[in-house]
């Protein structure tokens, strides 16, 4: 049994990229045993354009990250998880409006960048979000 | 029935328990901040998002409607009796069922594929049993009935979790090759990142003008140590080198980056399995004074068990 249970974790990992198709990625088995899904993959690529977000409090022209203003729901990660929920979820800004997250006073600001080869860092854009009546609106982009 | 003194136990005993520990500390660390935020991550104005099976996700409707509280509240119950080493198998057993429940309610909070890993060593841990020989609550309470789960599979949970973390190490390396990881800088392009992203602060700082050489030392260096570790743990006498890279390994990461620590956790535990039973015959002897003088025949004292 032991050999079998480990012949998986090789197929899992096979799966994923070597031999694709041993066994459907999103069929039973990937879901009765789920560390069988997406192969094991710790550290992946950086994409090449990605948002960053931060926030201010009315007139305070002082940045400050988002991580402060929602609390602690991952305890040494915060930050990292909220730029990755921000880029791959589109909807989360304006479901934390929705929520009530974001005060009246609170303005987001949101700063494009691009990773450009050799490699360096671009700024391509910023806008500004306030939350008002459960609806974020955009109140300035300066490029 | 007698139950086994504490230097009747074998070497493994130990390891395969702290890895007990620090792994349902990693599993508790990784879930329990969320649950504190249960409405809004888990309840039903929570934001829909991708989770590990959408099949499975929209077959389970009906858990899904009990209320909020009730697989948190499980799952923490479960991790807790596994942080204290209670019916490992069991334990188990619930908690890989109702953390991935969990996770397939809302995965926005919960989703890493570091939780891939875990759920493998909990059905590893249903499958096979172990773990509560030593530092646990039945290993206490065995001073009046023997220990559950002490049956011979017990002994396989340790090396199987090994293989399988090895396994997963070499193929991260092997997807970082065939990603291009050695041809573009692939850890430059994290090292270059702003704050208020995945890089620490001070790391933000730190690596402002050195990005671009650490990055390449990085792009080559993680790929060959994952490539290579689980190829020198082949070798008894390496394992003590490979657990001490290991664990520095994931402690850079951790310092450098906001990832969630769940990885480190589990590989921190793998190092525990990893050392040497001498080591750990000389740790449990230390831990736990002897009572009964040393048998003259060592052929007849189990400090080792089935080796990986």
């Amino acid at each position: 049994m032991a050999a079998i249970w480990l012949g998986l974790s090789v197929c899992g990992a096979l799966n994923h990229r070597l031999i694709p198709g041993i066994y459907p990625r999103d069929g039973i088995l990937s879901a009765v045993l789920p560390h069988l899904k997406y192969g094991y993959v710790m550290f992946d690529r950086m994409p090449d354009r990605f948002v960053v977000v931060s926030y201010r409090d009315g007139l305070d022209p002082t940045r400050r990250s988002l991580a402060t203003l929602l609390g602690a729901d991952s305890w040494g990660y915060q930050e990292g998880r909220i730029f990755l929920t921000l880029n791959m979820h589109d909807a989360w800004l304006g479901w934390l409006c929705l929520r009530g997250r974001l005060g009246p006073s609170v303005i987001v600001e949101l700063e494009q960048f691009q990773i450009d080869q050799p490699l360096s860092l671009s700024s391509h854009g910023r806008s500004e979000l306030t939350c008002v009546d459960g609806r974020l609106n955009e109140i300035a982009i300066q490029d | 029935m007698k139950s086994p003194s504490r230097t009747d136990l074998p070497a493994r005993a130990y390891a395969l328990a702290l890895f007990r520990i620090v792994f349902y500390l990693g599993l508790m660390l990784h879930f329990f901040p969320s649950f504190a935020y249960l409405d809004e991550l888990y309840g039903a104005q929570r934001l829909a998002s991708v989770n590990w099976s959408p099949t499975l996700s929209s077959r389970l409707g009906s858990v899904h409607r009990a209320p909020v509280w009730v697989l948190p509240t499980i799952a923490s119950v479960a991790c807790l009796a596994g942080l204290l080493g209670l019916r490992p198998r069991l334990v188990a057993f619930v908690a890989g069922v109702s953390l991935y429940l969990i996770t397939l309610r809302s995965s926005l909070a919960t989703q890493t594929l570091a939780l891939s890993y875990a759920w493998f060593v909990l059905w590893t841990w249903t499958l096979f049993g172990g773990g509560s020989e030593a530092w646990s609550i039945e290993r206490w309470i065995g001073k009046r009935r023997a220990p559950r789960d002490h049956a011979r599979g017990a002994a396989l949970t340790g090396p199987i979790i090994v293989v399988h973390l090895m396994i997963a190490l070499f193929f991260s390396g092997v997807e970082k090759l065939a990603s291009g990881w050695l041809e573009e800088n692939a850890m430059g392009r994290f090292l270059i990142l702003p704050e208020s992203t995945m890089l620490r602060s001070w790391a933000v700082t730190a690596f402002k003008d050195w990005h671009l050489a650490l990055g390449w030392l990085g792009s080559w260096s993680i790929p060959v140590l994952e490539l290579a570790l689980p190829i020198l743990v082949l070798f008894q006498r390496l394992r003590l080198l490979c657990a001490a890279l290991l664990a520095l390994f994931f402690l850079a990461v951790l310092s450098v980056f906001q990832v969630p620590p769940l990885f480190a956790f589990i590989y921190w535990g793998g190092c525990a399995l990893l050392l040497p039973d001498w080591l750990w015959s000389r740790a449990a002897g230390m831990i736990t004074p002897r009572r009964v003088p040393k048998s003259p025949d060592r052929s007849h004292h189990p400090t080792s068990s089935p080796s990986i």
